[in-house]
């Protein structure tokens, strides 16, 4: 409807597609051919490879199209031989720039191919970087070095770097490089082994980084974050015993990795989300970060996982740390006795008042611990709670010395791991009598949780009794 | 005076008019605030308000487009910020993401309205969001799938399309 005109208008914007478009324009409908190259190209980049190649055949107003778009390289690597044939046409086959995006999966060999690719004009002015080494059975080695070349070709256009499963170049070739990332706002690392010095190298090099991702990385003992642009952090504990373990490479037992045990956040002006996640694949076998200390984070709004990944927390001059404690666990035939880390606020110095949002994980959860923790956020408004070891209460609160955040601030709490059992609906039902402002709460439940088919609905009813969820809907 | 919430009116290519904050519109369209600025010298003088003419967009589009910008930038109404919930819960997302989802779920016909709009608007966020959404109609369909879908009409000879299949045959 209306669309008479407006070929018009386009005719007198995009003088060069004149013909193309009075040609389009004869089947009457063909809405989508009449937008200018610039727009077609925009939508054929966020198109998979193969889709963006393939529309070329679509009519021959398409046919140049997904050359002159901006590259979106991101073929999956099924075979190698096969791959390495395609990365290499495609970059021959596009004009460039690449400006979008690159996604290598699996670039090594003979390195032949890779300085080749990273060299093509295709991908000049390229703004995101994904180099990945995917695993292939035994081939598997999760410390390929990376080339400085994938660096400094890009450094001036980058704005996206993500790297897995490589080792860093060294510091002494960094430095020859002095590598200046004038526009990188991410970085995400995912395995990655880079030294100290070169990781402080590289972020100081990075004037306007905005996320930085160290998942599972390795080589510095200690990372320290000094950024007047830095909004988000997240780090994990890097898990390479068992991965030695596993795939017994020789060459990688005689290396032992030098894992991170300090996070210090010295002076980020802007910095709002801190996360200090538990390692993702095996949670038992990952060294726990010995100290992760904020000075400087006024501006901290969102405070991802306390847990036992963390032996000792200091926020300004609040101090949690973890506490054993012996407890009873009572199985159908033995009665085991457990030690279990428990994290505590041993000094309470400042409120962290501008934190909303909290997120704890596989601590211990009994309301008392919990009731600790919440004194030392007055403003929350959102908790997040994931119990792999279930949720207890053990003692009550204490009316007479109201928690803030419960009288003021707290809208939702999510439970991850709930299963319904008495003391998990004693948990929650703390939360549904204490939180005054409370408007949502989330309960997750595990895939593996035993309930017998056709009786969720009930399952579901008979806890909202339990909750008492429909008195307080008032 | 000062301190009354401005506004600007907006008439759409069939004349229409639509009342829209101009601190709103200022944050979501380039175009539109180049155009404030450049009248804003005049204005300083009279109280009367500002019509400005698009005339590239009907009011059909107009109106959507307006929707979308009230949504996304007006700060009263921004409820969180996007990135809030990447890390603490998988499950949760922004909360606009229903309704971006819910605002591109229309026809073709409409939907390339609204790219053309948010281009000669220049509105990046809404540019991006309909992009995808045509990417998305186009991802994974058969050539001719796409042909029916947008009514596009294959002007090769028979060799031509033979050639560009053969030097592209990886992809299909």
């Amino acid at each position: 409807m209306g669309l008479g005109r407006r070929p018009q208008q386009q005719l007198h914007r995009y003088g060069d597609e004149i013909s193309v478009e009075v040609e389009a324009m004869d089947g009457g409908e063909d809405l989508i051919s009449v937008l200018p190259d610039g727009v077609l190209g925009e939508i054929v980049t966020r198109l998979p490879i193969a889709d963006a190649v393939r529309v070329q055949v679509l009519s021959t107003r398409w046919r140049h199209i997904w050359r002159s778009s901006p590259l979106n390289l991101d073929l999956p690597c099924t075979n190698y031989h096969y791959y390495n044939r395609v990365v290499s046409s495609i970059l021959a086959a596009h004009a460039g720039p690449g400006r979008r995006r690159l996604k290598l999966e699996c670039p090594y060999d003979d390195g032949e191919f890779y300085n080749s690719w990273l060299q093509s004009p295709a991908l000049d002015g390229l703004q995101e970087l994904e180099i990945e080494y995917q695993y292939h059975g035994e081939n598997w080695n999760n410390r390929t070095a990376l080339r400085e070349l994938a660096l400094f070709q890009f450094a001036r256009t980058l704005r996206r770097l993500r790297i897995g499963y490589h080792t860093f170049p060294s510091a002494a070739s960094m430095a020859a490089l002095r590598l200046r990332l004038p526009n990188l706002e991410l970085i995400s690392f995912c395995s990655v082994d880079i030294s100290e010095g070169t990781l402080h190298g590289v972020l100081a090099g990075c004037p306007a980084l905005r996320t930085l991702v160290l998942d599972g990385c390795t080589g510095f003992a200690t990372v320290r974050i000094n950024s007047p642009t830095i909004t988000s952090f997240a780090i994990s504990p890097a898990d390479y015993d068992s991965d030695d373990h596993y795939y017994g490479n020789p060459r990688e037992k005689q290396t032992s990795w030098v894992r991170t045990r300090q996070v210090i956040i010295e002076d980020a002006p802007l910095l709002e989300k801190l996360l200090v996640l538990p390692c993702r694949r095996c949670s038992d076998t990952a060294e726990p970060f010995r100290l992760v200390r904020v000075v400087s984070a006024p501006r901290l709004r969102v405070l991802g996982a306390l847990s036992a990944a963390i032996h000792k927390l200091e926020i300004g001059g609040t101090v949690f740390e973890p506490t054993t404690r012996r407890v009873n666990r009572v199985r159908p035939d033995s009665v085991i006795v457990e030690k279990r880390l428990l994290m505590q606020v041993v000094m309470l110095a400042t409120s962290l008042q501008t934190v909303k949002i909290l997120a704890v994980e596989n601590v211990d959860s009994s309301v008392d611990v919990l009731a600790n923790f919440l004194k030392c956020f007055p403003c929350l408004e959102k908790l997040y709670i994931s119990a792999s070891r279930g949720f207890r209460s053990a003692a009550g609160y204490d009316k007479q010395n109201p928690i803030e955040c419960l009288e003021h601030h707290l809208k939702m709490v999510a439970l991850d791991g709930y299963e319904g059992k008495r003391t998990h609906v004693k948990f929650a039902k703390f939360f549904v009598q204490n939180a005054r402002l409370l408007e949502l709460m989330k309960f997750r439940i595990f895939r593996n949780y035993h309930c017998e088919p056709g009786t969720t609905k009930e399952w579901i009813a008979n806890q909202q009794r339990q909750l008492h969820v429909r008195s307080m809907a008032s | 005076m000062a301190s009354e919430k401005k506004v600007v009116f907006l008439r759409s290519s069939d004349g229409e008019a639509f009342e829209v904050s101009e601190e709103v519109i200022s944050a979501a369209s380039v175009t539109i605030k180049g155009m404030i600025d450049e009248e804003s010298p005049s204005r300083a003088d009279t109280a009367a308000t500002t019509t400005l003419a698009i005339p590239n967009v009907t009011a059909a589009t107009l109106s959507r487009v307006l929707h979308y910008v009230n949504k996304h930038f007006d700060a009263a109404a921004v409820v969180g910020r996007p990135d809030d919930y990447i890390f603490c819960a998988p499950g949760d997302e922004h909360p606009l993401a229903r309704f971006d989802d819910d605002f591109v779920d229309v026809d073709n016909d409409t939907l390339i309205d609204l790219v053309h709009a948010a281009e000669y608007l220049h509105i990046k966020k809404l540019f991006d969001l309909t992009c995808k959404a045509v990417a998305d109609k186009l991802k994974g369909r058969t050539i001719d799938q796409i042909r029916e879908t947008f009514g596009i009409v294959n002007d090769y000879t028979v060799e031509e399309e033979v050639e560009v299949y053969r030097e592209n045959s990886w992809a299909f």
